[in-house]
Parts: C-alpha cells; structure tokens; sequence
C-alpha cells in the first residue's frame, strides 16, 4: 500500500521509549502506547522514517518527558516524596544544580567537537552556543550558597546528590555515544523540566530561607522566568530538523534523562536530621572574641 | 497504562510466527485456529491472558485486513507539567 498525496499526510512521530513502549505523537497531543504482542504489522513498532515538524517533534520530546514522569510518579513511595524545603534541603539542591551545571560546558564543548568532526554543522553550532550560554551558571550556585553563609567550595565536594551525580553521568555517556545526538535530548529535558519552575515556587523557596538572604540566583536562571524558554524552543527547532533516527534518539534520551530527574533515588532521599547533619559542618562559625 | 494490554516479547512474536508458518501448512490447524483462536493458541504454547478473545483472520490477495492498535488509555500531559516529585531541581 502507497501513499500518493503527501500533502494529505496526517503529520505524525513516535519513538519507542523502552522494549515495550512507544511514545507517539500529533501536532495536537501524544500518547505512551504498550506495543501490541501478536501485532506483527503494528505500525509503531517500525522505526519512523517521517520528517519532523516543529509541532509534531514539540509533542514527541514532551510526550518523552510526560511519560517518564508518569512512571516516576508511579514508582513514588511515601519515603520517596518530594521532602519539604527547609534552609538545609536547599543547600542540597544547590549542591545537585553545582554538579549539572558545573559539567555542562565541558561536556557540550566535546559534543561540538564531535559534531563538528562528522560533518553536523547545525549541530555543532548549537552545541558551541549552549556552551556559551550556559558557562558560569555553576558560580551562580556557589554564589547562592556563600549568600547563605555556607563554605560554597567545601559543600560541592562534601555534598553529591545522587540524581544530580547520575544525570551528569548519562550526559557524559550520551556525548561520547557512537551517535552523540542524545545530548540534545538531555538538554531538551532538563531546560523543559526547568521551566515548569515559575514564580511561585521561587517564592516557597524564599520562604524556606532566611528573611532577607538572596539566594536563588540559580533557581531564577533555570526557571520560567529566565531565558530557559527560548533554550527550550532552540533545542526543538534544531531537533524537529533532524533526521528520523536521530529524533528517536532525542527523543528517547528526553525520556531517560526525565527518568533520572524525576524519580527519587533508588536510596530513598535523604533524611531531613541526618542533612542538617552534614549542612551544619559546612557553615563557619562566626570566631568568638575573647578578651 | 493498561494492565490487560498483551505484552510485546520476542518470545511471543517467534511463537505467533510459528503459529502463521503452521496454519500455512496444515489445513486443520488454521481451521482451528480460526475457529476456536484462544484454545488453538494456549495449545500452541501462549500464554492466553483471562478476559481477552483472541480473533484470528487471514489477508488474501482481494481482501486486506487492516487493524486499528488498541487505543492507548494514556494521553499524555504535553502542555501542563507537574513538578517533579525528586529532591533535585533541574539545572542544565
């Protein structure tokens, strides 16, 4: 059977996620779809060989990301739910936003460069940009956790949070892939994640700290209300015009990377008392003077 | 996501492709098979998940079936994201 009418075509993508899942996607919804086991014909179960459309691969990679938070959710026991704010769990997620965005250049520099060497200009070119972009953006951590008074240098070694440590590890793994396109995805993810981010939760994170303590420079940057958002739709066009193959591989590292950032550690997080703990060993005392 | 939905495994697409090549061969078979798909099937060696009719029919040259894939219950959430439930704020 033939297609004679292209422009008649309903614009679609999917990608297979997992063995058994596969995320499709219109220019109005997606769906995370279980493949059919006696289906030899299920035509989501063939690898896609459509172009892509803004609208389309936009519903694609966020269906990825929808879908890994659904099973996120799912997986979430009462020992696994998001732990209250208080000033000690901030300077933790200080600590994990100091490991991402700490790797980022370095590791986009080695994604251009490979790009760059295979010939993918367009994709060299975004990768150097996100280099640019995202550069320094490991200070505004460090600087968020000297405005709270802590030793900002000794907490990102002492304090290595386990999402944080596994997300820079699947982006290493992913730039020094035989096809380093994922890195596209995991960029997509976390900038997409990040704009979920808006002002009320900055406002809940203010109210957990201190009167008066500036301390949410990093938040506010990878947030709704910071440039993210355009980072958000650079990615997109630069994946919308890929090839079909390397949209599944974006789109699928959409998925791992939402996985990893949004289920709890495989642990359980870390115990309020226990964080306090460790948090209170990285503040100075101020010196007391003695006549 | 659906629990009924039939799991996609390699095991069971080498079995259902076993099946296809014996209905070929055997006449009686694919009467069977046609008639009574999910005895005929659990004979074979699948495993028949409870409250699910099997419904075995055969392309010819004239007459092409085309099956609709179960819809999927799941839509995804593509404009409103929630906040994610980890102790980690995304940071790229």
């Amino acid at each position: 059977m033939q297609s004679n009418n292209s422009e008649k075509l309903i614009e679609i993508e999917w990608a297979q996620l997992t063995a058994e899942t596969v995320v499709i996607a219109t220019s109005e919804r997606a769906w995370l779809r279980r493949l059919d086991a006696f289906d030899s014909d299920d035509p989501f179960a063939q690898p896609m060989r459509c172009v892509g459309s803004l609208a389309t691969t936009r519903n694609l990679l966020d269906g990825a990301i929808s879908a890994a938070q659904q099973i996120a959710r799912e997986a979430v026991s009462p020992k696994g739910a998001r732990p209250q704010l208080t000033e000690a769990r901030w300077v933790w997620r200080l600590a994990g936003y100091y490991r991402t965005t700490h790797a980022t250049p370095r590791l986009m520099a080695e994604a251009a460069e490979r790009f760059a060497a295979a010939g993918r200009h367009a994709l060299a070119r975004y990768a150097l940009e996100k280099v640019r972009d995202e550069s320094g953006h490991d200070e505004l951590a460090l600087a968020d956790l000297r405005a709270l008074g802590y030793c900002a240098e000794a907490v990102v070694v002492e304090l290595v949070p386990p999402t944080a440590e596994a997300l820079v590890d699947y982006f290493a793994r992913g730039v020094r892939a035989e096809n380093p396109v994922g890195c596209v995805g995991y960029a997509y993810a976390l900038e997409r994640l990040a704009v979920t981010n808006g002002r009320d939760y900055i406002r809940q994170v203010e109210a957990a700290l201190p009167a008066g303590v500036r301390a949410t420079r990093c938040l506010r940057v990878h947030s709704a209300v910071s440039a993210d958002a355009k980072h958000v739709e650079d990615a997109l066009e630069v994946t919308a015009g890929l090839p079909a193959e390397d949209r599944r591989l974006v789109a699928r590292a959409c998925y791992e990377t939402a996985l990893i950032a949004c289920s709890p550690p495989p642990g359980g997080h870390i115990a309020e008392t226990a964080l306090r703990h460790r948090v209170a060993a990285l503040k100075p005392q101020p010196s007391t003077q003695t006549s | 996501m659906a629990t009924t939905q039939i799991a996609f495994t390699p095991e069971s697409q080498t079995a259902w492709r076993g099946i296809v090549a014996k209905a070929w061969a055997d006449e009686k078979f694919k009467s069977r098979l046609m008639d009574n798909p999910n005895k005929t099937l659990a004979e074979a060696g699948l495993s028949i998940p409870k409250g699910v009719n099997f419904v075995v029919v055969e392309n010819e040259p004239q007459r092409v079936y085309l099956v609709l894939p179960t819809r999927p219950e799941d839509e995804l959430a593509v404009r409103e994201m929630n906040h994610v439930e980890s102790d980690y704020d995304p940071g790229f």
